[in-house]
Order: C-alpha cells, then structure tokens, then sequence
C-alpha cells in the first residue's frame, strides 16, 4: 500500500491513505508532499511546482511567485465480469493547477499501476 | 480509511434497494442476482430493465467523474444493450419501475471504450461529487433482442466503472 508523506520545513507527516492526507493539505500546505509506492517515490515540491521521481526532477520550468492549487486523487477502476470483480486497479495523479499572466496552467503525474508515469497538463 | 465501493440495484414499484449486488444479469423478470437459466428472455423480447447506482460508503474527501463501459464480451445475433450513459446532453433519470416494454430511459448504446468523460452523473450532474456516503444518479440498462437472436445463454460482458477519489 503507498503512503502519502507531507514534508514541513521542520517536520514530516506520514500517512496511509488519501483521505487522510487530503485533509492534512487542507490545514497546512507543506513544502513538499510525495507518495511512496514500493521501493518509488514521486513527488511535488510546492514552492517552486517542480515534480520529481526516485529523487530526480523530471518536470517543470519553475514558475516564480504564483501561488500553486495542489492537486492529488486517485482513479480506481473496478471491472466486473459474470459474478465478480475480476480486477481492480488504481492510478496515483499527483500535481498542481495555478494561473499565470491570465493562464490557467496545469501540470500532474500519473502514475499507473504498473508504476510507469507520465505528466500531463494542460496551459 | 478509503471509499468502499458498492453496486445497488432498485426493483418494483415502490422502489426496494438492494445494495452491494452479486451480479447484473439480465432476465425476464424483475429482481436483483438473478439465474438467468430461470427467467429467459425470449427471442425478439427485452430484459426487465435495471436500475444500478454506485454506492459509496466509508470515508473520503471527494468522489467524482464517474465512467462506465463494457470493456469485452461481444453481442451475439439481435442482441444490444442499451443504457441511458451519455457524455453529453446528460439528465439524471428518475427512478420508475422497471420494464420489460422496450426502455425510453435506456436509449443509448452501451459504450465498448472508456468515454473521454463522465458519463454518469451525481447529484443530476456529470460534474457532481459526492463529500459523504451516497449514491451516484441511476444507470439504467436493458438487454434488447430481436427474432433472429439464436436461443441459449448470450456471451459474458465485462464492465468496468471507473472513479476519481481525493
């Protein structure tokens, strides 16, 4: 199961589901916040909108001084065939949404279950 | 603690819930986990519609974007299922009791590919979300067959509904 880390200046803050850390978010926005899957780590650092895999930044030109709208939810797809489910998968979307010069601007990893990753935005 | 997911089906006239469902087989009458073996539908007929809500349950901040499709199982001969799941021009249905006469609520056809969005409401929209348990609007149903639809069990279709949690 992953866990969703909230890193303050002076503390982190490990959670265990999504509801929880959501909530987290809403009180205090932290410096950093990143999911755990495994032996992978993604994350976003909120002050700058840089998003990261294993430790590397893979995405985006920093924007100075807007103000970032996390963004994190989770898409759960349940098949049913017959009389069961047959499969349940889920897929992590980790980001930021802000407005510069006018624009609204978005940008968010994906991560599958399979932990392949891709960003995806829009502006 | 996530969102617990459910199907719940609606039957009869004065609406009896049936949440957390086995299955959606289709047959010739009206009521939930149904042995199709025991109430055929004969050629050239339609099932008894059904009337499927997504149940929520548990706790989470946010459900919303709610997609369905048939994601394998092919028709075989006259047979169609039509649905009332729509991308665009969307309208909650309300719920009435289920027909076996061929479905004005159930319209469309049953998309085979994931929909580029929502297809489902809540709450009347396909914007909705759900902050607290509840139900997702209706997804109506019905297996619709013509003459030439040969007799036996018809091919295993597989659904997959698919949801954003935050």
């Amino acid at each position: 199961m992953p866990e969703w880390v909230l890193r303050y200046k002076d503390k982190s803050i490990i959670c265990t589901d999504i509801t929880e850390a959501n909530k987290l978010m809403k009180e205090e926005q932290p410096e950093e916040f990143y999911i755990v899957i495994g032996n992978s780590c993604f994350g976003v650092i909120l002050t700058t909108g840089q998003i990261w895999v294993n430790g590397n930044v893979i995405c985006c030109d920093s924007i100075p001084k807007s103000k970032f709208r996390f963004i994190n939810f989770q898409r759960v797809k349940i098949t049913y065939s017959g009389k069961e489910i047959v499969d349940k998968s889920v897929e992590y979307f980790l980001g930021w949404q802000t407005t510069y010069k006018g624009k609204n601007i978005q940008r968010m990893i994906n991560i599958k279950p399979d932990l392949t990753y891709e960003i995806i935005g829009k502006g | 603690m996530t969102a617990t997911f459910q199907l719940s089906e609606s039957n009869g006239a004065s609406e009896t819930v049936t949440d957390g469902i086995s299955n959606i087989n289709f047959g010739s009458v009206d009521s939930p986990n149904i042995n199709p073996a025991d109430h055929p539908i004969r050629a050239g007929e339609n099932s008894y519609e059904k009337w499927i809500r997504c149940k929520f349950t548990g706790t989470f901040n946010k459900i919303e974007n709610i997609k369905i499709w048939m994601s394998s199982g092919t028709y075989v001969t006259g047979e169609v299922i039509k649905t009332n799941l729509t991308t665009s021009g969307y309208s909650a249905a309300s719920y009435s009791t289920p027909t076996d006469s061929t479905s004005t609520v159930a319209v469309n056809d049953m998309p085979t590919s994931e929909p580029s969005g929502p297809n489902l409401g809540i709450g009347g929209s396909l914007s909705g979300s759900l902050t607290s348990e509840g139900y997702s609007d209706y997804w109506v149903l019905q297996l619709q067959t013509s003459a030439s639809t040969p007799p036996g069990d018809v091919n295993t279709k597989t659904f997959t509904i698919q949801y954003d949690e935050s």
